[in-house]
């Protein structure tokens, strides 16, 4: 094994890309939370409806989770 | 929300709690990050004094786990005597970080505890202006209570005690102060025993944090008793207060500091003294309507009498047979100004308390210092059981603000509350911009969210146009002329407060004391770190069990960042202990030398400013020195001595021998006389005083320098050991026959008799010399 | 057999055939010209041999030894060999008395009767003696070198010469062994003819020698790999001032008008040259910031000027901390699934560097597996270690490593492999999203509990006619759209005047309607029971809708007939149906 002759290793992310990532990605999560939580607060037992819930509450842990890894990534926590 | 008016009005609700939700987490934000300055300016670093002490215990904590933090016994403090931390202090902060850390830590995320103490202060002073949002919108409404929420995360009276770094206990303290205000009034209102219980769990949580507790302890059974004697005694009441009182003060015993003192103080006998009285009170009114009124009465009178009677009877003889403890001195301190200095000079030997200014309430409050009285007005018009509560808190917070700095700290929360209260009548009176919804009964839910847009624009983005606009003035006899002026007066009021708010955070509150910072002619920051150059110096260069005296104010520094023994320090239980510590500070070099040698001391440090200009240096402090060390050996140190011949407190030429000859004196001075600050300035000027030094030529016999910081801000000494005794000359040593027979008397070389040690002579007796 | 033979006869018969072995090989083998100079101007005693060796003996030589005293040898760190400038092997062997003994693997034998020039250099650590032990602020510092006069050798040395240089400083007194003389800046012993193997004669120099004398006792040195692009550097340095103590005290005014600058007996700063890349650099100790401490990016390294929170003097200590982050193409490959990772094993610290001990530590990426080291020089690996931090679940496999005694010829690269599938990088945000979700779950869960000990009719009847209002609400906003759908097929109409369009959307509503009103005749009698007054207006409602679509045919009867769009009678239909419309809206918030 030649280590000269490996590629080079770089990482999936521009480091530039952190914080327009994390502001980007935080903030729809951060939309989708709120629509969560609203519907949370509005509906009642008879009106809810479990479909819409999982659904936005996937969406939302999806961008938050991505968001918030890149958060960690920009402040230079590095997983 | 209540679920009637929210019906059929579903998005109007889902607009409101987001809002809501969005103003509380934005309040959150702006009061964590407006206390971030520190850190942006400095580090993450933990601040002052206090601070590093519990900072160093919650890391023992996070070390050695809970059960060893309890039994902890500091050996390295208080020298010989040692401290029992477990059993003296407060624990709910360390457990508090502790818990934040461990359960990061079982995440997989681990922060350095470090961190977590830094940033509690902030992260807590979001949930403090939650919590103020609670209580206000229990007291009023849910507007006033943003308004409340806004002030509170940016008052600067608040912020003084919670920026990032300064991990104190009044950091968590005042959540849990408003909390427990919160769930009491939720239980008064309601009368249930689940909301008064969690009113005594909060309260347990804020007698773990803080001392503070007591002031909750009294306010809450002067409230019961306020509401007995105005006749709005009720069943809510007394199923809250004997709840809260039982639950509460079993609780607050758990604390290994509190311990018996519910019971065995004069402080807590108020809250048990109303506690039996809600007993009799509920009692009379459920005999009232039982028996007739000529037998109420001689009941009513009899058996109040009888039993406060017995009360005070009892209440006396407890005290006097030592079962209960009269009042302490920092009780009278708080009602007679000048009792501490004469009594206790180690209490008013502290800065923060002292009696409170008139600018430092402007300062700390701003306009909400000139509105809360409006919301009090307000409240007293339109009285109930909880505004009963919120009077007596404004009311006895701002007499305990004027009698200690410290504790404006109290009345920051009260007057944010009433000044959210008068801010949101005034705009809700001012800003009202459609009559279709005020004929409407449901209308609060839209008189909120109009002032939700208003706290909005408060936040940042102020449009005062868009704040009249759509105003009817049909029925309105204010004119939308006025409307729009008075809010337009209203909104630049509180852009000046947050103006204010954040001028004084940044300027006033954020330094950490450990690092120092001046500004060079051209603009340049300078960092002055010789505190931590000499408290590393200690740690690496020292052994691990040297002693180190130096006045009590850096006790918890050298222990927190040098890691050695320290003889006296901030917890300033022994009294007797710091005044020997004076006294050898106060003392000249010989009989300063035996103390030390007494209390085993390996190093001493001074801290003296007389280079860089630094104010705080202990030659400043040096007067409390003397009177604290005059207090317990009043033969030896006489703080008149200290004075110039004038009655000054000097260190200049005129300075008395007393003066120049103290040990700290030549500590701080030594070869200070050689030194040169500018130019034009004579040699041994000190720039704090604007004085050039008494003594120039200053030797030191049984103490060497081992090391000064860069800008001599801290000055460490080494104690000598005992030298040798002086040689006897060989010739000396030789014991003459003295010529014959001559043994009865030998003569020395003054030509005095020799005369026995420790046995009595007689002086012959002479008239003492009145001054 | 032995037994016959006293014990001491047998040590005897031992040593001889040992000295006859000796002599055989060194009859062999002579050195015919021996150069050495040993530098001990700084902390370290650098000691470079050449050496000529010629082959007498028969056989090709295909290995040469090298002797070391045992006083030397104890303070031995690196030794190297060189032949023409290219480097040889060295083995360590078993010692033999008073020597410790290296091979020099020739990679070219030296024939019968041929010889070979070698170059060992080595470095001694903290064999300079500072003489005397303690000085006093105002005083520099003196050091005490020992040594050999000549140079320890395995073989018969024909003509050999030692320069000991010393540096700028005062020389105090060397020992003579002649011919010995001192030359400027040096210190020449010899040349000396035909010495035997292991001569020793030793030799002292008594100097003045003002070079730091920091040593390093602990390096901690952590690599940790982030497959986000970066790798982060930190080491925990313990470093002591082991010169002459300080005694006496230390004044500050004598410190800071000391005119000797470098000459002064302590150590200010240091500069500490990092990889260029570096970036995030922060050094600190226990309590904080060090914030004395400036930097300067070159082309090719990062500097760092570090200086302690104080001044060095003798015997003094001080520890730091000093991390950074580096992007991980300059030091990390890959090839598929296959990763190697080329570093430093130890860094820069300073000029003419001491570690007394090093422990390096790589903390890999999770669920990294196969993992294999190849080090420059032989090192101590420790059991591998678990460290869990953020977003992990397992930990993250750490590879220890630990080695005594390293100067700055040890700043050679290492090379670690493992395997780690590139999918893996997905787990972090997994994570991450997981938690969120959990957390919301949570509220799901939450809000479908119920906490009432006793059941409130009232309110719960409440939320039911408040579900079925919102459904009333969805159905009179359907029906709006059809009427409005209606009234834009009829002005079509009188555009194109197509019946057969007109007819089937009128159709097509027809259905839709009859399915609106059936769903809205069972909410008014669910309603009936829950709620009477609701019910009452809901039918109500109906009447209104009714009413419209019973006019609804005579309206397009009539209209269809003109072909003026947006006629009068048009215009009265919409305020109509709008009317109406408000009407049932307002009948929906009166409830």
């Amino acid at each position: 094994m030649d280590v000269s002759k490996m590629p080079r290793y770089v990482g999936p992310v521009n480091p530039s890309m952190y914080p327009s990532l994390t502001i980007g990605l935080c903030g729809l999560g951060a939309l989708f939370m709120a629509w969560f939580f609203v519907y949370e607060v509005t509906s009642n037992k008879y009106t809810r409806s479990l479909a819409k819930e999982v659904v936005v509450a996937t969406l939302a842990a999806a961008f938050l989770g991505l968001g918030s890894v890149f958060l960690l990534l920009w402040v230079g926590i590095y997983v | 929300m209540s679920s009637k008016s929210g019906l059929l009005r579903g998005n109007s609700l889902g607009l409101t709690s987001l809002l809501t939700f969005v103003i509380l987490a934005l309040a959150w934000f702006v009061g964590f990050a407006s206390r971030l300055f520190a850190i942006v300016r400095f580090e993450s670093i933990i601040h002052e004094f206090d601070p590093w002490f519990n900072y160093r215990a919650t890391a023992h904590m996070v070390e050695h786990g809970f059960y060893n933090f309890l039994n902890w016994f500091d050996e390295r403090a208080w020298y010989p005597l040692g401290r029992i931390v477990g059993g003296t202090v407060y624990p709910g902060l360390m457990v508090t970080s502790g818990l934040i850390h461990h359960v990061l830590d079982v995440l997989n995320f681990p922060v350095h505890i470090r961190d977590i103490c830094v940033f509690l202060a902030p992260t807590f002073s979001g949930l403090t202006a939650i919590a103020t949002y609670f209580l206000t919108k229990e007291l009023w409404s849910a507007g006033a209570g943003l308004f409340a929420t806004a002030f509170i995360a940016i008052s600067p009276g608040y912020t003084s005690r919670s920026v990032a770094g300064s991990y104190d206990n009044e950091g968590i303290a005042i959540f849990a102060l408003q909390a427990t205000y919160f769930l009491w009034v939720k239980s008064v209102k309601t009368g249930s025993v689940m909301w008064a219980a969690l009113c005594g769990l909060m309260y347990f949580y804020m007698v773990s944090a803080w001392g503070g507790y007591v002031f909750i302890i009294n306010l809450i059974p002067l409230h019961v008793l306020v509401l007995i004697c105005i006749g709005r005694f009720s069943s809510r009441v007394y199923t809250a207060y004997s709840s809260f009182y039982v639950l509460g003060t079993i609780l607050s015993m758990q604390i290994p500091f509190v311990g018996f003192q519910p019971v065995r103080t004069s402080e807590h006998m108020p809250a048990l003294g109303v506690f039996g009285l809600v007993q009799i009170v509920a009692a009379m009114q459920y005999t009232r309507t039982r028996v007739t009124r000529a037998q109420f009465l001689t009941l009513f009178i009899g058996g109040l009498s009888v039993a406060l009677g017995v009360g005070l009877v009892g209440y006396l003889s407890l005290v006097w047979g030592g079962y209960v403890a009269p009042f302490s001195g920092r009780f009278y301190s708080l009602w007679d100004t000048g009792y501490a200095k004469i009594h206790i000079p180690i209490i008013a030997s502290v800065s923060e308390h002292q009696p409170t200014t008139w600018v430092s309430f402007f300062f700390d409050l701003h306009i909400t210092a000139a509105v809360f009285p409006a919301g009090l007005w307000y409240c007293v018009k339109n009285v109930n059981d909880e505004r009963v509560f919120i009077i007596l808190y404004a009311v006895s917070a701002v007499y305990f603000a004027g009698v200690m700095v410290r504790l404006m700290l109290t009345l920051t929360p009260v007057v944010c509350v009433l000044a959210g209260i008068a801010f949101s009548l005034t705009f809700e009176k001012f800003l009202k911009n459609d009559d279709h919804f005020r004929s409407n009964s449901s209308g609060s839910d839209n008189k909120q969210y109009d002032k939700l847009k208003k706290q909005k624009g408060y936040e940042g983005s102020e449009e005062p146009g868009t704040s009249t606009d759509g105003a009817s003035p049909s029925e309105d006899p204010i004119g939308p002329n006025v409307r729009s002026i008075v809010s337009f007066v209203m909104s630049i009021l509180l852009l000046m407060f947050v103006v204010h708010a954040t001028y004084v955070t940044s300027n006033a509150y954020s330094h950490p004391s450990v690092v120092l910072q001046s500004s060079t002619s051209n603009g340049g920051r300078v960092m002055m770190d010789d505190f931590r150059e000499a408290y590393h110096w200690l740690r690496e260069n020292t052994a691990d069990d040297a002693r180190i005296m130096s006045w009590w104010d850096y006790g918890y520094q050298i222990a927190g960042m040098a890691n050695r023994t320290t003889l006296v320090d901030n917890n300033t239980w022994n009294n007797s202990h710091i005044a020997l510590v004076g006294k050898a500070m106060s003392s000249n070099e010989s009989a300063a030398y035996e103390i030390m040698r007494e209390l085993d001391v390996d190093y001493v440090l001074v801290i003296f400013g007389g280079v860089i200009g630094y104010s705080g240096d202990d030659i400043n402090k040096f007067l409390w020195m003397v009177r604290i060390a005059e207090g317990e050996h009043p033969k030896e140190i006489r703080e008149a001595n200290y004075f110039t011949e004038s009655g000054e407190y000097s260190v200049g030429a005129q300075a008395s021998q007393t003066m120049l000859n103290c040990l700290m004196y030549k500590m701080s001075y030594y070869r200070f006389g050689e030194t040169r600050v500018g130019y034009n300035q004579a040699a041994g000027f000190d720039r704090t005083r604007n004085y050039v030094i008494g003594k120039k030529d200053i030797t030191l016999e049984h103490v060497e320098e081992a090391y000064t910081t860069e800008n001599w801000l801290v000055r460490i000494y080494r104690v000598k050991k005992p030298a040798n005794r002086n040689g006897v000359k060989y010739t000396e040593r030789k014991i003459r026959p003295a010529g014959g027979h001559k043994t009865s008397s030998v003569v020395g070389r003054n030509g005095r008799k020799g005369s026995l040690k420790n046995k009595a002579v007689v002086v012959k007796g002479k008239r003492p010399v009145t001054a | 057999m032995c037994k016959n033979i006293p014990r001491y006869r047998m040590k005897v018969l031992i040593f001889t055939l040992g000295l006859l072995a000796a002599l055989a090989l060194s009859q062999d083998v002579k050195i015919t010209d021996a150069e050495r100079t040993v530098d001990i101007s700084s902390q370290l005693a650098k000691v470079n041999v050449a050496l000529t060796v010629q082959n007498n003996g028969k056989s090709a030589l295909s290995d040469v030894l090298f002797y070391i005293t045992t006083d030397e040898a104890a303070h031995l760190a690196h030794i190297a060999a060189t032949i023409k400038k290219k480097d040889v092997k060295v083995q360590p062997q078993s010692a033999v008395q008073g020597f410790a003994v290296y091979k020099v693997v020739l990679p070219k034998k030296i024939e019968a009767g041929a010889s070979e020039t070698i170059n060992v250099e080595y470095v001694l650590v903290q064999s300079l003696v500072p003489f005397p032990e303690q000085i006093t602020q105002e005083e520099t510092q003196h050091v005490v070198y020992t040594g050999n006069a000549h140079i320890s050798s395995a073989y018969p040395v024909e003509k050999e010469k030692t320069t000991v240089i010393f540096g700028s400083g005062k020389l105090q007194s060397f020992a003579t062994v002649a011919p010995s003389k001192q030359l400027g800046e040096k210190v020449v012993y010899g040349p000396y003819s035909n010495t035997a193997a292991k001569a020793i004669s030793e030799i002292r120099v008594h100097y003045e020698n003002v070079s730091p004398f920091i040593v390093a006792t602990t390096v901690e040195r952590l690599i940790e790999i982030s497959h986000w692009g970066n790798i982060a550097v930190e080491e925990k340095i313990q470093i002591v001032h082991k010169g002459a103590k300080l005694t006496g005290s230390f004044s500050r005014l004598d410190y800071q008008i000391d005119r000797r600058g470098k000459k002064q007996p302590c150590v200010k700063e240091f500069k500490t040259i990092l990889p260029a890349a570096a970036r995030d650099i922060y050094y600190r100790d226990v309590i904080g910031n060090i914030s004395s401490s400036s930097l300067k990016v070159r082309a090719e390294s990062v500097e760092v000027d570090v200086k302690p929170r104080f001044p060095l003097f003798g015997g003094w200590k001080t520890n730091y901390i000093m991390g950074y982050n580096l992007p991980s193409y300059e030091y990390l490959f890959a090839d598929g699934d296959k990763f190697v990772l080329k570093m430093r094993l130890l860094d820069h610290i300073y000029d003419g560097m001491v570690v007394e001990k090093l422990t390096t530590k790589i903390v890999l990426p999770e669920k990294a597996s196969n993992v294999k080291l190849s080090t420059p020089y032989t090192v101590n690996r420790r059991p591998d270690e678990k460290l869990a931090t953020y977003l992990d679940t397992e930990g993250r496999k750490v590879i220890v490593i630990e080695k005594n005694s390293l100067v700055d010829a040890h700043i050679q690269p290492f090379t670690l492999e493992y395997q780690w599938s590139r999918l893996y990088i997905w787990r972090e945000p997994l994570m991450a999203t997981g938690f969120f979700l959990c957390l919301f779950l949570a509220v799901i869960v939450y809000v479908r509990f119920d906490f009432e000990i006793t059941k409130d009719s009232a309110s719960e009847a409440l939320l039911g006619v408040q579900a079925k209002v919102e459904e009333v609400e969805k159905i009179v906003n359907e029906r709006i759209a059809i009427h409005k759908r209606l009234i834009e097929a009829v002005s079509t109409f009188k555009g194109d005047k197509e019946e057969e369009t007109l007819k089937n959307t009128r159709a097509k509503i027809e259905t839709e309607r009859a399915e609106l009103k059936k769903k809205m005749s069972g909410i008014v009698g669910q309603m009936k029971t829950l709620l009477p007054a609701a019910s009452e207006k809901l039918n109500e409602m109906e009447q209104l809708e009714s009413g419209i679509v019973n006019s609804e045919s005579a309206y397009i009867e009539k209209t269809s007939k003109s072909t003026t769009k947006n006629s009068s009678e048009d215009r009265q239909w919409t305020v109509r149906v709008n009317g109406d419309t408000n009407k049932m809206k307002d009948i929906i918030n009166s409830i």
